[in-house]
Protein backbone atom coordinates (compact mmCIF):
# COMPACT_ATOMS: atom_id res chain seq x y z
CA UNK A 1 0.00 0.00 0.00
CA UNK A 2 1.12 3.41 -1.04
CA UNK A 3 1.18 5.08 2.08
CA UNK A 4 2.02 8.79 0.64
CA UNK A 5 -1.30 8.48 -1.53
CA UNK A 6 -3.05 8.21 1.47
CA UNK A 7 -1.13 10.33 4.08
CA UNK A 8 -4.02 13.52 4.13
CA UNK A 9 -6.86 11.05 4.99
CA UNK A 10 -4.71 9.24 7.68
CA UNK A 11 -4.02 12.44 9.75
CA UNK A 12 -7.83 11.89 10.32
CA UNK A 13 -8.67 10.88 13.60
CA UNK A 14 -11.50 8.94 12.84
CA UNK A 15 -9.33 7.05 10.39
CA UNK A 16 -5.45 6.88 11.11
CA UNK A 17 -3.38 3.65 9.99
CA UNK A 18 -5.85 1.04 11.67
CA UNK A 19 -8.87 2.46 9.68
CA UNK A 20 -6.81 2.73 6.70
CA UNK A 21 -6.02 -1.49 6.88
CA UNK A 22 -9.62 -1.67 7.44
CA UNK A 23 -10.54 -0.10 4.60
CA UNK A 24 -7.59 -1.64 2.29
CA UNK A 25 -9.37 -5.08 4.17
CA UNK A 26 -12.78 -4.21 2.94
CA UNK A 27 -14.75 -6.02 -0.49
CA UNK A 28 -17.78 -3.70 -1.45
CA UNK A 29 -20.50 -4.45 -4.24
CA UNK A 30 -21.78 -1.42 -6.10
CA UNK A 31 -24.61 -2.19 -7.65
CA UNK A 32 -24.73 0.98 -10.47
CA UNK A 33 -21.89 2.40 -12.09
CA UNK A 34 -23.39 5.12 -13.59
CA UNK A 35 -24.68 8.84 -12.41
CA UNK A 36 -24.17 7.80 -8.33
CA UNK A 37 -22.11 4.83 -8.87
CA UNK A 38 -19.50 6.99 -10.71
CA UNK A 39 -18.48 9.37 -8.13
CA UNK A 40 -19.03 6.78 -5.44
CA UNK A 41 -16.80 4.35 -6.69
CA UNK A 42 -14.31 7.31 -7.24
CA UNK A 43 -14.49 8.32 -3.42
CA UNK A 44 -14.28 4.50 -2.39
CA UNK A 45 -11.30 3.51 -4.88
CA UNK A 46 -9.48 6.69 -4.21
CA UNK A 47 -10.13 6.09 -0.18
CA UNK A 48 -8.08 2.87 -0.95
CA UNK A 49 -11.49 0.06 -0.33
CA UNK A 50 -9.37 -2.87 -1.14
CA UNK A 51 -11.85 -4.46 -3.46
CA UNK A 52 -14.39 -3.32 -5.50
CA UNK A 53 -17.32 -5.59 -7.25
CA UNK A 54 -18.61 -3.40 -9.70
CA UNK A 55 -22.35 -4.44 -11.29
CA UNK A 56 -23.83 -3.13 -14.08
CA UNK A 57 -25.66 -4.65 -17.00
CA UNK A 58 -26.09 -1.67 -19.14
CA UNK A 59 -24.10 0.05 -21.84
CA UNK A 60 -22.31 3.49 -21.89
CA UNK A 61 -24.80 6.06 -24.32
CA UNK A 62 -24.33 9.76 -24.90
CA UNK A 63 -27.35 10.61 -22.40
CA UNK A 64 -25.22 9.26 -20.10
CA UNK A 65 -22.47 11.68 -20.26
CA UNK A 66 -24.15 14.80 -18.66
CA UNK A 67 -23.19 12.97 -15.48
CA UNK A 68 -21.42 9.81 -15.71
CA UNK A 69 -18.01 11.11 -15.30
CA UNK A 70 -16.20 7.48 -15.44
CA UNK A 71 -17.03 7.56 -19.21
CA UNK A 72 -15.66 9.53 -22.41
CA UNK A 73 -17.14 9.74 -25.95
CA UNK A 74 -14.72 6.58 -26.73
CA UNK A 75 -16.87 4.35 -24.09
CA UNK A 76 -20.22 4.71 -26.20
CA UNK A 77 -21.88 1.86 -26.87
CA UNK A 78 -18.96 -0.20 -24.41
CA UNK A 79 -20.25 -2.20 -21.09
CA UNK A 80 -20.11 0.32 -18.25
CA UNK A 81 -18.60 -2.63 -15.59
CA UNK A 82 -15.80 -3.45 -17.98
CA UNK A 83 -15.33 0.04 -18.67
CA UNK A 84 -15.82 1.15 -14.60
CA UNK A 85 -13.45 -1.06 -13.78
CA UNK A 86 -10.78 -0.33 -16.44
CA UNK A 87 -10.77 3.34 -15.04
CA UNK A 88 -10.59 2.51 -11.77
CA UNK A 89 -8.05 0.01 -11.27
CA UNK A 90 -6.34 2.45 -13.27
CA UNK A 91 -6.63 5.14 -11.27
CA UNK A 92 -5.89 2.90 -7.91
CA UNK A 93 -3.21 0.02 -8.68
CA UNK A 94 -3.77 -0.60 -4.85
CA UNK A 95 -7.01 -1.63 -5.02
CA UNK A 96 -8.92 -4.78 -6.91
CA UNK A 97 -11.69 -3.86 -8.82
CA UNK A 98 -14.09 -6.40 -10.48
CA UNK A 99 -16.46 -5.66 -13.30
CA UNK A 100 -19.25 -7.72 -13.95
CA UNK A 101 -21.46 -7.00 -16.52
CA UNK A 102 -25.22 -8.32 -15.53
CA UNK A 103 -28.11 -6.76 -14.13
CA UNK A 104 -28.86 -7.74 -10.75
CA UNK A 105 -31.84 -9.41 -9.79
CA UNK A 106 -33.57 -12.35 -7.18
CA UNK A 107 -31.72 -15.00 -9.39
CA UNK A 108 -28.18 -13.46 -8.85
CA UNK A 109 -28.03 -11.23 -5.87
CA UNK A 110 -26.92 -13.77 -3.16
CA UNK A 111 -24.27 -14.35 -5.42
CA UNK A 112 -22.76 -11.08 -6.75
CA UNK A 113 -22.99 -10.29 -3.12
CA UNK A 114 -21.65 -12.84 -1.86
CA UNK A 115 -17.94 -12.25 0.19
CA UNK A 116 -18.29 -8.66 0.84
CA UNK A 117 -18.77 -6.39 3.66
CA UNK A 118 -21.01 -3.78 2.83
CA UNK A 119 -23.12 -3.32 -0.89
CA UNK A 120 -24.13 -0.20 -2.28
CA UNK A 121 -27.44 0.28 -4.26
CA UNK A 122 -26.97 3.30 -6.97
CA UNK A 123 -29.11 1.28 -9.45
CA UNK A 124 -31.65 2.94 -10.80
CA UNK A 125 -34.84 1.17 -10.82
CA UNK A 126 -36.99 -0.47 -7.44
CA UNK A 127 -37.18 -3.60 -8.11
CA UNK A 128 -33.21 -4.06 -8.20
CA UNK A 129 -33.12 -2.26 -5.12
CA UNK A 130 -35.05 -4.42 -3.25
CA UNK A 131 -33.81 -7.53 -4.85
CA UNK A 132 -30.53 -6.20 -3.78
CA UNK A 133 -31.93 -5.58 0.27
CA UNK A 134 -33.48 -9.48 -0.13
CA UNK A 135 -30.00 -10.97 -0.86
CA UNK A 136 -28.01 -8.48 1.46
CA UNK A 137 -30.46 -9.57 4.28
CA UNK A 138 -30.02 -13.13 4.09
CA UNK A 139 -26.59 -12.44 4.72
CA UNK A 140 -26.74 -10.41 7.01
CA UNK A 141 -24.54 -7.83 4.65
CA UNK A 142 -25.15 -3.94 5.67
CA UNK A 143 -26.37 -2.33 2.44
CA UNK A 144 -26.21 1.59 1.52
CA UNK A 145 -28.89 2.89 -0.46
CA UNK A 146 -29.19 6.19 -2.38
CA UNK A 147 -31.29 7.55 -5.26
CA UNK A 148 -31.94 10.54 -6.76
CA UNK A 149 -34.73 12.56 -8.64
CA UNK A 150 -34.48 15.88 -10.65
CA UNK A 151 -32.71 18.16 -7.51
CA UNK A 152 -33.47 15.72 -4.88
CA UNK A 153 -31.90 12.94 -3.47
CA UNK A 154 -31.70 9.86 -0.59
CA UNK A 155 -29.77 8.05 1.39
CA UNK A 156 -30.53 4.73 3.82
CA UNK A 157 -27.92 3.03 5.61
CA UNK A 158 -29.47 -0.64 6.78
CA UNK A 159 -28.20 -2.58 9.43
CA UNK A 160 -30.54 -6.01 9.01
CA UNK A 161 -32.38 -6.67 12.00
CA UNK A 162 -31.16 -2.82 13.36
CA UNK A 163 -32.35 -0.40 11.44
CA UNK A 164 -35.33 -0.38 8.65
CA UNK A 165 -34.52 -2.22 5.42
CA UNK A 166 -35.64 -1.01 1.89
CA UNK A 167 -38.66 -3.18 2.16
CA UNK A 168 -39.68 -1.55 5.47
CA UNK A 169 -39.16 2.02 3.95
CA UNK A 170 -40.41 1.45 -0.26
CA UNK A 171 -43.08 -1.50 0.38
CA UNK A 172 -45.87 -0.24 -1.87
CA UNK A 173 -44.32 2.95 -2.66
CA UNK A 174 -45.00 3.55 -6.31
CA UNK A 175 -42.42 3.10 -9.16
CA UNK A 176 -40.59 5.95 -10.35
CA UNK A 177 -41.60 7.93 -12.63
CA UNK A 178 -39.40 10.74 -13.73
CA UNK A 179 -35.92 9.94 -15.09
CA UNK A 180 -34.75 13.46 -14.57
CA UNK A 181 -31.06 13.74 -13.50
CA UNK A 182 -28.04 16.29 -13.27
CA UNK A 183 -24.72 15.74 -12.79
CA UNK A 184 -24.48 18.46 -10.21
CA UNK A 185 -27.08 16.69 -7.97
CA UNK A 186 -26.35 12.87 -8.48
CA UNK A 187 -22.33 13.93 -7.49
CA UNK A 188 -23.77 15.46 -4.70
CA UNK A 189 -25.85 12.62 -3.61
CA UNK A 190 -22.95 10.01 -4.43
CA UNK A 191 -20.84 11.84 -2.05
CA UNK A 192 -23.04 11.31 0.93
CA UNK A 193 -23.50 7.79 0.07
CA UNK A 194 -19.63 7.44 -0.01
CA UNK A 195 -19.19 9.14 3.06
CA UNK A 196 -21.66 6.51 4.97
CA UNK A 197 -20.30 3.74 3.46
CA UNK A 198 -16.64 4.45 4.58
CA UNK A 199 -18.01 5.12 7.66
CA UNK A 200 -20.03 1.94 7.84
CA UNK A 201 -16.76 0.18 6.49
CA UNK A 202 -14.87 1.68 10.11
CA UNK A 203 -17.45 1.03 12.00
CA UNK A 204 -19.71 3.67 12.35
CA UNK A 205 -23.53 4.38 10.98
CA UNK A 206 -23.99 8.10 11.02
CA UNK A 207 -27.57 8.04 9.79
CA UNK A 208 -28.95 5.23 11.91
CA UNK A 209 -32.46 4.97 11.52
CA UNK A 210 -32.89 7.88 9.28
CA UNK A 211 -33.48 8.90 5.74
CA UNK A 212 -31.02 11.59 4.58
CA UNK A 213 -32.70 13.53 2.44
CA UNK A 214 -30.85 16.35 -0.26
CA UNK A 215 -32.28 19.11 -1.83
CA UNK A 216 -30.40 19.91 -4.49
CA UNK A 217 -32.56 23.40 -5.10
CA UNK A 218 -32.81 24.97 -1.76
CA UNK A 219 -29.18 23.61 -0.97
CA UNK A 220 -30.86 21.73 2.23
CA UNK A 221 -30.04 18.34 4.15
CA UNK A 222 -32.64 17.14 5.73
CA UNK A 223 -32.93 13.99 8.21
CA UNK A 224 -36.15 12.28 8.78
CA UNK A 225 -36.38 9.21 11.14
CA UNK A 226 -37.89 6.06 9.95
CA UNK A 227 -38.70 3.20 11.94
CA UNK A 228 -38.63 -0.82 11.14
CA UNK A 229 -42.02 -2.33 9.98
CA UNK A 230 -43.29 -5.43 12.11
CA UNK A 231 -44.60 -7.16 9.62
CA UNK A 232 -41.92 -6.53 6.85
CA UNK A 233 -41.54 -10.13 4.74
CA UNK A 234 -37.67 -9.19 5.00
CA UNK A 235 -36.01 -8.53 8.27
CA UNK A 236 -38.97 -8.72 9.96
CA UNK A 237 -37.75 -11.88 11.75
CA UNK A 238 -34.16 -11.28 12.13
CA UNK B 1 -54.38 18.00 13.85
CA UNK B 2 -51.71 16.13 12.13
CA UNK B 3 -48.22 17.85 11.28
CA UNK B 4 -47.68 17.28 7.82
CA UNK B 5 -44.35 18.01 6.22
CA UNK B 6 -43.76 18.35 2.30
CA UNK B 7 -40.12 18.15 0.90
CA UNK B 8 -38.66 18.59 -2.86
CA UNK B 9 -41.28 19.76 -5.06
CA UNK B 10 -44.12 19.06 -2.89
CA UNK B 11 -43.06 22.29 -0.99
CA UNK B 12 -42.80 24.58 -3.92
CA UNK B 13 -45.86 23.48 -4.98
CA UNK B 14 -47.72 23.61 -1.69
CA UNK B 15 -46.03 27.38 -0.78
CA UNK B 16 -45.01 25.76 2.35
CA UNK B 17 -42.51 23.76 4.55
CA UNK B 18 -45.48 21.64 6.81
CA UNK B 19 -48.91 22.71 7.65
CA UNK B 20 -51.47 21.31 10.08
CA UNK B 21 -54.25 19.12 8.48
CA UNK B 22 -57.45 17.42 9.91
CA UNK B 23 -57.89 13.66 8.27
CA UNK B 24 -57.98 10.16 10.22
CA UNK B 25 -56.00 8.62 7.75
CA UNK B 26 -53.64 8.97 4.67
CA UNK B 27 -56.05 8.99 1.75
CA UNK B 28 -58.00 11.91 3.50
CA UNK B 29 -55.09 13.97 4.07
CA UNK B 30 -54.74 13.34 0.50
CA UNK B 31 -57.99 14.64 -0.42
CA UNK B 32 -57.40 18.00 1.58
CA UNK B 33 -54.20 18.71 -0.22
CA UNK B 34 -55.51 18.53 -3.09
CA UNK B 35 -58.31 21.25 -2.40
CA UNK B 36 -55.76 23.32 -0.91
CA UNK B 37 -53.11 23.20 -3.28
CA UNK B 38 -54.61 22.07 -6.38
CA UNK B 39 -54.24 19.00 -8.19
CA UNK B 40 -50.47 18.99 -9.34
CA UNK B 41 -49.93 18.99 -5.47
CA UNK B 42 -52.28 16.64 -4.96
CA UNK B 43 -51.02 13.84 -7.67
CA UNK B 44 -47.37 14.57 -6.51
CA UNK B 45 -48.27 13.83 -2.71
CA UNK B 46 -49.98 10.47 -4.13
CA UNK B 47 -46.78 9.85 -5.89
CA UNK B 48 -44.37 10.48 -3.06
CA UNK B 49 -43.17 7.85 -0.11
CA UNK B 50 -45.52 8.71 3.05
CA UNK B 51 -44.40 8.25 6.09
CA UNK B 52 -47.03 8.51 8.97
CA UNK B 53 -45.17 7.99 12.65
CA UNK B 54 -41.89 7.05 11.51
CA UNK B 55 -43.51 4.44 9.79
CA UNK B 56 -44.12 3.74 6.03
CA UNK B 57 -47.35 3.92 4.88
CA UNK B 58 -46.62 1.53 2.05
CA UNK B 59 -45.89 -0.66 4.64
CA UNK B 60 -48.57 -0.33 7.06
CA UNK B 61 -52.21 -0.18 5.44
CA UNK B 62 -51.24 2.25 2.42
CA UNK B 63 -53.63 5.54 1.99
CA UNK B 64 -56.04 3.75 4.48
CA UNK B 65 -52.38 4.17 7.24
CA UNK B 66 -54.60 5.93 9.78
CA UNK B 67 -53.43 9.62 11.17
CA UNK B 68 -53.96 10.63 14.00
CA UNK B 69 -54.69 13.91 15.92
CA UNK B 70 -50.62 13.99 17.09
CA UNK B 71 -49.31 12.42 14.12
CA UNK B 72 -45.90 13.17 11.71
CA UNK B 73 -46.92 12.94 7.97
CA UNK B 74 -43.39 13.18 5.99
CA UNK B 75 -44.33 13.62 2.00
CA UNK B 76 -40.54 12.58 0.44
CA UNK B 77 -39.61 12.73 -2.92
CA UNK B 78 -39.46 9.35 -4.58
CA UNK B 79 -35.69 9.10 -5.31
CA UNK B 80 -35.53 5.85 -7.36
CA UNK B 81 -33.03 6.85 -9.98
CA UNK B 82 -29.28 6.29 -9.99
Amino acid sequence: MELERYRRQLAMPEIGPEGQRKLAASSVLVVGAGGLGGPLLYALAGAGVGRLRVVDGDTVSLSNLNRQFLFDQADLGRPKAEGAARRLSAFNRDITVEGAAAWLDQTNGAELVKDCQLAVAAVDNLSARLALNAACARQNIPLVNGGVEGWYGSVLAVEFGVTPCLACCYAGTAPEEGGQALGAVTGAVASLMASVTLQMLLGRNPIPGEILLYDGKRLELDRVPVERSPGCPICGTL
Amino acid sequence: MALVRYHGRLADLTGCREEELDGTNVSRLLDQIKKRHGMEAGRLAKRSHIIVDKRSAGAEKGFRTPVGPDSVVEFIPVCGGG
